[in-house]
C-alpha cells in the first residue's frame, strides 16, 4: 500500500514538475530559425558543407556521448547550463536568452545538421529577420574540431531525450551503490571520478567544485569547519548554489539523491571517524525571526560596522580594510558577498537563511560564524535586518526602453548633483566576454545601473557599477571615498597624527579600470544593427570610453572585439567627471547630441530609438582588451 | 594460569619501561640573516602596543628559535593533553605550539579589541571565529596530524603555527636551539625538523639506551 502511494506520489511530481518546466518553456521562448530557415549549403573552414544529407560521421557510443559531455561543460556550460535548460551562470545575463535544449521546440525536434549549422556558424550566422547581431552564441568553426562538435551534438540530444522522458521506474532504497552511479553520471563531470574537485567542468568553474574528500562544506547547518548534516547534502544537491555552475538537481527522484548523500558520505572518512567516536552534530537551529524594528536596526548597524565592514566595506559593496587580505586573485577570487545583491546570496537572502549564515559561518572561506557565545540570537536578527537594508527589497527588472529624460538648462557633470537624484535608474546585467578571442569567464562587475537626460543640445548618461578596489590613482585626481577600518573603542584610539600611516603617492594599477557606452555609428540603420559585441566589418560602433588611467573620456570607434580605435585628438568632445565611494564608481559622460563627424559619431536625435551597449573592465582583476565584461544592445530613446 | 601469564608480561615489560633514550641537540642556521624588522601598529598603538616583533624567523648567536621536532614511528602513541593559546597585545602565544593528535586546543583572548582567528587546515576541522573582548575561551579538538597556518583575517601581521604530531615525542627548541625529546623507546626512526620559514630537514635516528646528539643546520633545508 505505501509503495502505491509513494507511486503516485512520483507520478504526480512528475507531471508537475513536467508543468513547471512546461511553463518556463513559454516565459523564456526560444525563437530561434526553424529548420527551414536552414541554407542547403555552408562554408565550414573553407570547405562548402551540404546540410541536405549531413549526418554525424562518428558513431556514437558511451564513450563519444561521455566526451561530448566534457566539451559541452568546458564550453557550452556557462549559458546553457549543466542541465541544458539554459539557465547557466550568464542565463540572464544576454539577450536573446540561450537556448534551452529541453524546450520542445528546442533541438529534440530538428535534425542533427541543422544543430551543426548552429553551433558552426553561431550568431552572426543567421539568417538576417532573426537578428544576427544580437546572438551571443559563438561560431564555433575553427575553436572546436569536426568531430567534437558531432560528439556535444550526441551529447546534447541524449541528455536532452534523457530529461524529457517521465521517471516512472520505482525507485529501489537509497544506497551507497546507486549514489555512486548516480555521481559517476551527473557529478564527476565537475566533481572528479573520485570526488577530488578536479572533473574536466573544474577548470570553467568558481567558486570550484567541491572536493569531497576532506568533507569540507560550505553550507551546512552544523558549525564552521564540522561535517555537514545528511539533510544539509540533501538540500544543497536539491536546490543547488545560485550564482555557481552547481545547479538544482530537483529533477533527479527523491532517492537517488539519498543515495548521493550516502555515496558523498563514503567519500571522507571524517564521516566514519565521526560516528566511530560516537558523536552528534550540533545542528544550528534557526528560531522565529522577531519583528522588524527601527531600534533593532539601529543595534544591527553598529554591530555591522564593528564587526561585518572590515570585509563587506560600509556600504556592503566588499570593500572593506581587509577584504584585499581574504581575497585569493591568482586562485578562487572568493570575493565577501556584496550585500547589495542579495540576488546574489548563495544559500539564498531569506532572512532564517542569512541567519544561518551568520551563525554557521561559510566553510573553506574568510566568513566566520558568530557563535552564541559572542551574539544573542536577537542581536544576530539585528544583524540580518541592517542587512537587508543595504540592497533594494528585489532585483531590478531591466526596463524595455531607456527613457533618455528631457529637461530644461544646463546638464550636470558631477555625478553627486541632486538632479540625477530625480532621473529613473535602469538595470543592464552584464556577463563575461566569453565569445571571441581572449575571454573572461569570471567577471567580477555583473551589472551597471545607468540614468540618462538631454536639454536639445547635449546628452548626458549616468552610470554606476561596483568594484570592490579602486584605482589608486583616482586619489590624485578625483573623490574617492574607501571602507574606514572598523572604530577602535574611545579609549583606545590614538590622537597621535604620526601614528596615521603616511599616505603613499598613489600609483596607477597595471590596467586601467574602464567603462564603454557602446552605440552604432550610424544609429538604427535599416539594413541591421551592428553585431553586439563592438560591431562588425559592415557596421562600426562608436564607444564612449571612460578610464581611470590617463582619466578621461574617448570617443572610439571599432568594427570588432579587438579593433577598438580612439579617434584623433581633434575629433574628441566628451565632457566626463568619475568619483568613487564605497566599493562603487560613479560616472558621468556628456556630449553634443550632434556632431561633426557624422562618418564616425553617433548622431542623436529627439523621439529616435537608438541601441546602446556597455562594456566594462576590471582593470585590478587584470581585465584589459577583450577580457571584459559585456552586455547586450539595449533600446534607447531620446524624450 | 592467568597469573603466569602477568608474570611473564611483567618481566617482559619492566626492562623496558626503565630502558630508554633521549635525543637531544641543537639546531641552528648558520646562513645569512637580514634581522626582521618590528611591525609598527601605529593608530592601534593604545590596543597592541606600539610594535609587535616579527618572530617568522628569530635567531640567537645562530641558535635557531620556534623549530618543531617530531620522531616519527609506528609504535610511538599519542598521549592526548589540553593546550592553551592566547591572543594577547595582538599576537599569538605562543607563536608556535606542538601537540600530539586528539589534543585539545583552549583559545583564550585577553586583549581589548576583535580578533578573528582563521586556520588554514584540511585534515582537521578549521577554525574561523571571531573574539570579542572578554569572551570566554574556545576548545577546539585537532584529530589528525597536521601543520596548520594560523592567521587573523582583521590584523595582517597576526600570524602562528599549530603543528599537530602523531605522537607524545616532540619538542619546540628554545632561543638558543636546544631541544631534547625523552623517554624515547628504543627503536629506529624518523626525526623531522621544521621551521615555518626554513623549511624541514629529516634525520634517521636509532635510539637505545642513554643519550643521543642530533644537530640541525637549516642551511639544508628544503624549502616547502
Amino acid at each position: 500500500m505505501a509503495f502505491n502511494k509513494s507511486r503516485i506520489q512520483i507520478r504526480l511530481n512528475a507531471a508537475i514538475i513536467g508543468f513547471i518546466l512546461a511553463l518556463c518553456g513559454q516565459a523564456y521562448a526560444f525563437t530561434g530559425p526553424s529548420a527551414s530557415d536552414m541554407p542547403s549549403v555552408v562554408e565550414v573552414e573553407g570547405r562548402q558543407v551540404s546540410l541536405k544529407n549531413l549526418s554525424s560521421p562518428i558513431a556514437e557510443s558511451e564513450q563519444t556521448i561521455k566526451e561530448g559531455a566534457e566539451i559541452y561543460i568546458k564550453n557550452c556550460v556557462l549559458c546553457h547550463g549543466d542541465l541544458l535548460d539554459g539557465k547557466g551562470l550568464f542565463g540572464d545575463s544576454f539577450f536573446p536568452r540561450p537556448a534551452n535544449f529541453l524546450h520542445p521546440q528546442s533541438v529534440l525536434s530538428k535534425p542533427l545538421s541543422y544543430t551543426y549549422w548552429r553551433i558552426m556558424k553561431g550568431g552572426p550566422g543567421l539568417p538576417e529577420r532573426y537578428n544576427p547581431w544580437d546572438s551571443a552564441m559563438p561560431a564555433w568553426e575553427g575553436t572546436l574540431k569536426e568531430e567534437d562538435v558531432w560528439k556535444v551534438i550526441q551529447y546534447i540530444y541524449t541528455a536532452a531525450q534523457e530529461r524529457r522522458k517521465s521517471k516512472e521506474t520505482p525507485q529501489a532504497e537509497p544506497s551507497a551503490n546507486r549514489g555512486s552511479e548516480v555521481y559517476a553520471k551527473n557529478c564527476a563531470v565537475c566533481h572528479g571520478d573520485t570526488g577530488g574537485g578536479d572533473g574536466p567542468g573544474a577548470k570553467i568553474s568558481s567558486p570550484f567544485p567541491r572536493n569531497f574528500i576532506k568533507g569540507h562544506i560550505k553550507f551546512r547547518t552544523t558549525p564552521f569547519g564540522k561535517i555537514p548534516t545528511d539533510e544539509d547534502l540533501f538540500n544543497i544537491i536539491t536546490e543547488g548554489t545560485p550564482g555557481t555552475t552547481m545547479p538544482a538537481w530537483k529533477h533527479l527522484p527523491e532517492n537517488d539523491r539519498r543515495s548521493l548523500v550516502l555515496y558523498l558520505k563514503t567519500l571522507s572518512k571524517k564521516f566514519a571517524k565521526f560516528i566511530k567516536k560516537g558523536k552528534t552534530h550540533k545542528v544550528v537551529v534557526v528560531p522565529d525571526p522577531p519583528a522588524f524594528t527601527l531600534a533593532s536596526l539601529e543595534r544591527g548597524k553598529e554591530l555591522f560596522i564593528q564587526n561585518c565592514s572590515a570585509c563587506h566595506g560600509i556600504k556592503g559593496r566588499s570593500d572593506g580594510t581587509s577584504t584585499k587580505k581574504i581575497v585569493n586573485l591568482p586562485t578562487d577570487a572568493i570575493w565577501p558577498r556584496n550585500l547589495s545583491k542579495p540576488w546574489k546570496f548563495r544559500r539564498g537572502d531569506k532572512r532564517k537563511e542569512i541567519f544561518l549564515t551568520l551563525r554557521t559561518g561559510l566553510s573553506l572561506t574568510a566568513m566566520p560564524r558568530f557563535s552564541p557565545r559572542i551574539f544573542k540570537d536577537e542581536q544576530i536578527w539585528d544583524l540580518v535586518h541592517y542587512v537587508q537594508t543595504l540592497a533594494p527589497s528585489q532585483k531590478p527588472k531591466t526596463p524595455p526602453i531607456l527613457k533618455v529624460e528631457r529637461t530644461d538648462g544646463a546638464l550636470p557633470i558631477d555625478p553627486n548633483d541632486p538632479l540625477w537624484q530625480t532621473m529613473d535608474s535602469n538595470f543592464y546585467p552584464l556577463g563575461g566576454q566569453i565569445i571571441q578571442s581572449k575571454i573572461v569567464q569570471y567577471p567580477t562587475i555583473d551589472n551597471v545601473v545607468v540614468k540618462a537626460m538631454h536639454n536639445d543640445s547635449e546628452i548626458a548618461f549616468h552610470i554606476h557599477w561596483d568594484d570592490p578596489t579602486v584605482d589608486p590613482i583616482l586619489k590624485k585626481f578625483s573623490e574617492v571615498v574607501e571602507s574606514p577600518a572598523p572604530p577602535l573603542p574611545a579609549h583606545l584610539r590614538s590622537d597621535d597624527p604620526e601614528d596615521e600611516e603616511p599616505a603613499e603617492e598613489p600609483q596607477p594599477q597595471k590596467f586601467p579600470d574602464s567603462i564603454a557606452i557602446q552605440f552604432p555609428v550610424s544609429g538604427n540603420s535599416s539594413s541591421g544593427k551592428p553585431y553586439f559585441l563592438n560591431g562588425d566589418a559592415k557596421h562600426p560602433v562608436n564607444l564612449w570610453q571612460w578610464s581611470s588611467y590617463p582619466m578621461k573620456a574617448v570617443e572610439v570607434n571599432a568594427s570588432g572585439v579587438d579593433t577598438l580605435t580612439t579617434q584623433s585628438e581633434t575629433s574628441q568632445s566628451l565632457a566626463s567627471k568619475a568619483t568613487f565611494k564605497y566599493g562603487r564608481y560613479s560616472l558621468v559622460i556628456k556630449r553634443q547630441l550632434t556632431t561633426e563627424d557624422t562618418q564616425n559619431d553617433t548622431q542623436f536625435r529627439a523621439g529616435q530609438s537608438i541601441p546602446i551597449a556597455f562594456n566594462v573592465w576590471n582593470g585590478s582583476a587584470g581585465e584589459t582588451g577583450s577580457q571584459k565584461s559585456i552586455s547586450s544592445w539595449f533600446p534607447l530613446i531620446l524624450e | 594460569m592467568r597469573l603466569i601469564l602477568y608474570l611473564i608480561l611483567i618481566c617482559l615489560l619492566a626492562p623496558g619501561l626503565a630502558y630508554s633514550g633521549t635525543i637531544k641537540g641543537n639546531t641552528v642556521f648558520t646562513g645569512k640573516v637580514t634581522p626582521l624588522e618590528a611591525y609598527k601598529t601605529g593608530k592601534y598603538k593604545k590596543a597592541c602596543g606600539p610594535e609587535i616583533p616579527n618572530e617568522t624567523l628569530l635567531i640567537d648567536n645562530k641558535g635557531l628559535k620556534n623549530v618543531v621536532l617530531s620522531l616519527h614511528g609506528r609504535k610511538l602513541k599519542p598521549k592526548a593533553g589540553e593546550y592553551v593559546m592566547d591572543q594577547k597585545d595582538c599576537r599569538y602565544v605562543p607563536h608556535v605550539i606542538a601537540m600530539p593528535v586528539d589534543s585539545e586546543l583552549k583559545i583564550h583572548t585577553s586583549d581589548p579589541i576583535n580578533h578573528n582567528i582563521h586556520t588554514y587546515s584540511f585534515e582537521n576541522d578549521p577554525i574561523n571565529i571571531m573574539f570579542t573582548p572578554d569572551q570566554e575561551e574556545y576548545v577546539h579538538e585537532l584529530e589528525e596530524a597536521e601543520i596548520v597556518k594560523v592567521e587573523c583575517d582583521l590584523h595582517s601581521w597576526m600570524t602562528s603555527w599549530i603543528v599537530v604530531t602523531p605522537n607524545s615525542y616532540f619538542a619546540i627548541s628554545g632561543k638558543d636551539g636546544a631541544f631534547e625529546i625523552a623517554d624515547v623507546p628504543p627503536g629506529k626512526y624518523k626525526l623531522i625538523a621544521w621551521h615555518e620559514t626554513l623549511g624541514s630537514i629529516s634525520r634517521d635516528v636509532t635510539v637505545g639506551e642513554g643519550e643521543i646528539k642530533i644537530n640541525f643546520d637549516f642551511i639544508e633545508a628544503e624549502q616547502e
